[in-house]
């Protein structure tokens, strides 16, 4: 589904952040991209979403190819038309609309309106939170509300591909968990491809079907996420897990 | 008492005035974050526009008044494409120079074409009195005020139920948001300036009919700050009220300060003192959003 060639990234011209990474993204897959913070996780993301550009960042080489077209480049408004959708990292609800409103701009990019109140209905309906406060501004939501609602709000674009940022960022470790089996079942139920970025190893790995580790902007380990999991180099070094110690 | 309620009542038609055009001033730095120091100026150009349609042409007014309302749509989607757009990544400091920049050339175009004279407003809304009671009030005052309330409403209702309203709100709400919903930014950036030009020209138009024309109508863009900075500078029902109490302090200043000390011309002055009060107590204006930093 998603294929990304020796990828590299640089912020205001000068900072390298990506140095040359590849990875590929099955269809109805899950995949993580592990790493410590500063590593280059969410540049790539960015980089696939078009989103580089508001933060003065641009791809120097490489190619991203989506179902076998090359995308490189293309700003985030072309990459939500074909079914791209980023769920950035702190959430990034609109504060000052209702949970609704953030659920109808989820829906942008559809032109079939007329399924849009269907998909509100069942969105709501799967998260039972949002659906009891449809009327509230989303910036008096809880943390983990606001996680929902920001997944929600993807759901509504009808993605092929959802790339998400550290879902479980400022999450206490029940809300972690209550989010991770949210992507979870949606990934298994909807056949959805996920890119999962996350510095929770061990309920990234729980998710994804396959993981990359990256550090300093290279690729330095990658494997299935069984073999990540009993991966000791992984465990002692990269994350800091040991068998005594699971870092949530 | 009825100097008071009189002076009142005046404060809140002229202040009307202030409303619509610090709507248009709020709708531009909430989506772009840029205070557009030509908004005066916009102003200014859509009641020559106006004038100049109904004059040249002989066109009655509300046809004239809303192809002036689409010239100036025109203009500022020139303006957005040619000057602004280009600065998309350019810090605000520079992009408000910007339009400090534009102001000076659309005053320069005035002044060239129309001379920087006063020129009246044909009469459009009679300037005769109706009496109130304790007050009689030209019907010029009344329609405008009447104008102002529909404008309101209908820009109003546009945010809150149109589907680019929506959008718009989104956007000024979180940027990052909206892009990553696929909103194309430049469009909405765009967007936000047509209206608020649109509004200014409303205000333009309306602001000349009382007092006519001359390129000393460009002040307006100054007048409004107060409200805007009042309301506070995020704040679009904020600015809608702050606009009529600017309105109302203006000419309780006005009034009194002159009965009271013999000195004229302190009205618009009184409310820039209110303002330093106000902001002292609260920052970030009557209805601004304290900013909210992750540390």
């Amino acid at each position: 589904m998603l294929e990304v060639h020796d990828l590299r990234v640089a912020y205001n011209r000068v900072i390298r952040v990506l140095e040359g990474i590849s990875f590929a993204v099955p269809k109805g897959k899950a995949v993580t991209l592990l790493g410590a913070n500063g590593s280059g996780k969410s540049t790539t993301v960015k980089a696939i979403s078009g989103m580089l550009r508001s933060d003065n960042g641009a791809i120097v080489t490489g190619k991203v190819v989506l179902e076998g077209e090359d995308v490189t480049r293309q700003g985030a408004s072309r990459m939500v038309r074909r079914g791209v959708i980023h769920v950035m990292e702190g959430r990034f609800v609109f504060p000052d609309l209702t949970v609704k409103e953030n659920l109808l701009m989820g829906a942008y990019s559809i032109k079939d309106r007329s399924s849009i109140t269907e998909d509100l209905g069942r969105w709501l309906d799967f998260f039972p939170v949002l659906g009891a406060r449809t009327n509230t501004q989303a910036g008096y939501l809880s943390g983990g509300e606001q996680q929902m609602l920001a997944i929600a709000r993807a759901l509504m674009a009808h993605p092929r591909l959802v790339l998400m940022d550290e879902p479980s960022m400022g999450l206490s470790p029940i809300l972690v968990q209550e989010v991770f089996g949210v992507i979870s079942d949606i990934q298994k139920t909807h056949q959805l491809t996920f890119l999962l970025v996350e510095q929770n190893v061990r309920m990234a790995l729980k998710v994804a079907d396959y993981g990359y580790v990256i550090e300093r902007g290279f690729i330095r380990l990658e494997g299935t996420a069984e073999e990540l999991r009993q991966n000791k180099h992984l465990q002692d070094f990269y994350l800091g897990i040991s068998e005594n110690e699971n870092h949530i | 008492m009825d100097y008071f309620l009189a002076l009142v009542v005046n404060g809140i038609i002229v202040g009307s005035i202030y409303s619509v055009v610090a709507l248009g001033l709020v709708l531009i730095y909430k989506a772009t974050e840029v205070v557009n120091f030509a908004q005066g100026e916009l102003l200014m150009i859509g009641a020559y526009i106006c004038l100049e349609i109904i004059v040249k042409t002989g066109m009655p007014f509300i046809p004239a008044f809303l192809m002036s309302m689409g010239f100036m749509a025109i203009l500022a989607l020139i303006i957005e494409r040619v000057v602004l757009r280009k600065m998309l990544e350019a810090p605000v400091m520079s992009v408000i120079m910007v339009t400090v920049g534009i102001g000076v050339i659309l005053r320069a175009v005035v002044i060239l074409v129309w001379k920087a004279i006063s020129i009246p407003f044909p009469e459009i809304f009679s300037r005769e009195g109706v009496s109130l009671g304790f007050i009689t009030i030209g019907q010029v005052y009344i329609w405008s005020f009447v104008l102002t309330l529909i404008f309101m409403g209908l820009f109003g209702a546009f945010f809150k139920y149109t589907r680019i309203g929506l959008v718009m709100r989104a956007t000024a709400s979180s940027r990052k948001a909206a892009e990553s919903m696929g909103v194309p930014l430049t469009k909405v950036f765009a967007l936000a300036w047509v209206i608020s030009a649109v509004v200014s020209c409303v205000g333009g138009v309306l602001a000349g009919n009382i007092a006519g024309l001359s390129p000393e109508l460009s002040f307006y863009g100054i007048k409004v700050f107060p409200a805007v900075i009042l309301g506070g500078l995020d704040s679009i029902v904020g600015a809608s009220i702050s606009g009529v109490i600017i309105g109302v302090l203006e000419n309780l200043g006005g009034g009194y300060i002159k009965d009271l000390t013999g000195i004229r011309g302190l009205g618009p002055v009184a409310p820039f003192f209110v303002l330093v009060g106000i902001l002292w107590i609260r920052p970030t204006g009557l209805f601004g959003k304290k900013e909210i930093e992750r540390v």
